[in-house]
């Protein structure tokens, strides 16, 4: 398993949060080839689909 | 990434075309290149540096530093350096190149061109080619592991990194080499997402705002609503009521119902009894009627005298008309005998016979003027006969009393139901027609008050339907701005997602360096007892910002070291560093050995071929000499010579 991305689940496993779209992220930026504003939209088009997949905010503290 | 291959042509010292074979071959990682001071290692260094990299705003890379100065002087247009490496299997051929036209003043350099082909000869794009090398070999990963003696003392000041901060570009150098870049990069492209996703959400949040109008007028249309529902409740309520009341009151007219089926029964009786009274006058007709025969019975006797009287006449009126008969037979014979004057017997009569004949007649004649009258009338006799018995024959009496019996019947039966007709009477005395009107104008009052109230309710309705039309348009409004609002959550979640990958790669970089740290420290630790002469040197302690510390038995730090043992320990470092590299590449260094007495110089060139995959070593006469050749000969692939000719014109062989 490549350092970055056992670093990466290590520090998922700490924070106790999902992995899949970290590694995405990490595959994506090492191995795209991707301008920096292709690469921000498909880390969006990541962050949304893994947002919208655990459902509408509530926030903690109301 | 391996360098197979290098290419040098009117390149600083080299004039024409000069190539070198850097491919490991056997299991041989080392390439050992021979060159005292000024041959030419250096420009080799430079070739190979410049090819893959460009100038990368250093001086010395110009045109007029590197095209070869007998080439210019002998009208040579071209300064190349070729590199053909491979990674991953895939070959390819770097070519980078000054041209030149012209000779002194009007002497003119074109710029830097670059081509690059892949292992079958095809040309690819330029723009690909730094993007391989980024993935492959980068730059500052290039400087770490293409050195030469002087930078090497610069790895040795990491012994004291951690207090140095002018060492952060190296630094940054080993980060990029462990791959912390790769963390970095999806840190901040997670940071610009994070940033991006604020915006958007900053912009959701803002269209929510305007729903607070909509809201508000929901708002009082609901609680219109909720009034107009109550006051509907209410009316309903109060409808039903009546509508109970109208229906108890017709149930109450129902069950006067009974009166009117008295009267209607009374009625029929009262139809009964005249049709009753028609037949008994039908009754006293017919009594009537078989009344008169009864004057019979009186007149019997005489009657049954006449009677047999008339038979009696009868009787002889048959008998003369019979004796009638006979003579007016004999009368016609006799007659005919005298008008033929022949006998029945067909025999002629004389005249006497016709006297005694004509007597007969005659006497005949007599007999029948002789004969009483009633001869003649036997027929009326006996028709008169039959009237009369027919008139004795009837039973007068018994008709009579038929009649009798049913005028008497007729009589009872009309009694009964005059009687019946009374009762009834009486009951509809005595029954409640005030009771009657009485429910009757209140059914009306209610029956009115109910017709009002559905009015109203009907007007309530059609307002309340009005009301909810309007809330379902509102109610539109306020989905889509419970959309926004939604929206906003999304975005948040999305913004706390964002900032969570921000924060998980931030952290993910400290696991990095940490897990990098452990393995590197291992293998320089490993690297540096191979190399170190001093048993009671145990190995290495890496910090924090990978400066590196000696230590001895017990884990104990050696505060100071020598210069040599700086240089053991910086190559002890590259040496972890490029076991536990996420990118592989060859070390090429250029007279590391300057510093390292014998005893070390021959450690180090021992643990060479475990310093990483490929090692190019540029090595001056007083570095290495034949001893130390020999004792490595197993792990050098290649053995190369630098010839100096004269000034410019150095060349290799073999």
């Amino acid at each position: 398993m490549p350092s970055e991305e056992q670093a990466v689940r290590l520090a998922a496993e700490k924070r106790k949060i999902p992995v899949g779209y970290l590694l995405q992220i990490l595959h994506l930026t090492k191995t795209g080839n991707l301008s920096q504003a292709k690469l921000t939209d498909h880390v969006m088009t990541i962050i949304r689909q893994e947002a919208d997949g655990r459902g509408i905010y509530e926030d903690p503290k109301s | 990434m391996k360098i197979l291959r290098v290419e040098v042509e009117n390149f600083v010292c080299y004039y024409g075309l000069q190539t070198i074979d850097l491919e490991p071959k056997g299991g041989k990682p080392v390439v050992i290149i021979h060159g005292d001071n000024g041959f030419g290692k250096t420009s080799l260094f430079r070739a190979i540096s410049w090819c893959l990299f460009g100038k990368q705003g250093r001086r010395g890379f110009d045109a007029l530093s590197l095209f070869n100065w007998g080439a210019r002087e002998d009208g040579k247009t071209l300064c190349s350096a070729k590199v053909v490496f491979e990674d991953g299997g895939h070959r390819y051929t770097a070519s980078r190149w000054y041209s030149r036209t012209g000779i002194g003043p009007a002497e003119k350099f074109d710029s830097e061109r670059f081509s690059w082909l892949d292992g079958t000869g095809k040309a690819l794009p330029e723009e690909g080619f730094p993007a391989l090398m980024g993935r492959i070999f980068p730059y500052e990963v290039s400087q770490l592991f293409l050195f030469d003696g002087e930078e090497l003392q610069t790895y040795e000041s990491l012994v004291d990194a951690d207090k140095d901060a002018q060492n952060a570009a190296l630094r940054s150098r080993l980060e990029m080499v462990i791959g912390v870049p790769a963390l970095q990069a999806a840190r901040s492209a997670a940071q610009t997402a994070l940033e991006r996703l604020e915006e958007v959400r900053d912009a959701a949040v803002s269209a929510a705002a305007e729903d607070g109008v909509t809201r508000a007028e929901l708002a009082k249309l609901k609680s219109d609503i909720q009034r107009s529902e109550d006051d509907l409740t209410e009316a309903r309520k109060t409808r039903d009521a009546e509508k109970i009341e109208v229906e108890r009151i017709q149930r109450l007219l129902l069950g006067m119902d009974a009166v009117a089926r008295l009267v209607r029964e009374q009625l029929s009786k009262q139809h009964q009894l005249a049709a009753l009274t028609a037949e008994l006058a039908t009754g006293y007709q017919q009594r009537c009627d078989a009344s008169g025969p009864l004057y019979i019975e009186i007149l019997r006797g005489p009657l049954e005298e006449t009677v047999n009287g008339l038979r009696q006449n009868e009787r002889e009126a048959r008998q003369g008309q019979t004796e009638a008969l006979k003579l007016l037979g004999r009368q016609e014979l006799l007659s005919e005998v005298l008008v033929d004057g022949t006998c029945v017997c067909s025999t002629r009569i004389d005249a006497g016979k016709k006297v005694f004949v004509q007597t007969r007649l005659d006497s005949t004649i007599d007999a029948a003027k002789r004969l009483p009258p009633s001869a003649r009338q036997p027929m009326a006799w006996g028709w008169i006969a039959d009237q009369i018995d027919e008139v004795l024959g009837q039973d007068c009496r018994r008709a009579y009393s038929a009649a009798e019996a049913a005028v008497s019947g007729l009589i009872v039966e009309r009694a009964t139901l005059e009687g019946e007709i009374q009762a009834i009477d009486s009951v509809l005395q005595s029954s409640g027609k005030e009771e009657i009107r009485t429910l009757s104008e209140s059914l009306t009052t209610h029956s009115a008050s109910l017709a009002r109230l559905d009015g109203d309710i009907r007007a309530m309705e059609s307002d309340l339907s009005q009301l909810r039309t309007k809330q379902k348009a509102l109610e539109a409004n306020a989905l889509r701005g419970s959309s926004r609002a939604d929206a906003v959550k999304n975005e948040q979640q999305r913004v706390v997602v964002a900032a969570e990958a921000a924060n998980a790669f931030e952290a993910a970089i400290d696991e990095l360096r940490q897990i990098k740290r452990n393995e590197v420290q291992k293998a320089a630790s490993d690297a540096f007892v191979a190399m170190r002469w001093k048993k009671d040197f145990t190995g290495l302690r890496i910090q924090k910002g990978y400066g590196l510390v000696i230590q001895t038995v017990g884990d104990k730090d050696i505060p100071a070291r020598s210069a040599g043992e700086g240089q053991i320990v910086a190559l002890a470092l590259l040496t972890g560093l490029n076991r536990c590299a996420n990118i592989r590449a060859p070390i090429i260094m250029d007279t590391p050995f300057s510093r390292l007495d014998r005893a070390h110089r021959r450690n180090v060139l021992q643990y060479l071929a475990h310093m990483g995959d490929q090692i190019v070593l540029l090595a001056t006469s007083g570095e290495i000499d034949d001893t130390d050749i020999s004792a490595i000969r197993s792990d050098i692939a290649n053995e190369w010579q630098i010839e100096f000719i004269s000034h410019g014109r150095s060349r290799i062989r073999s």
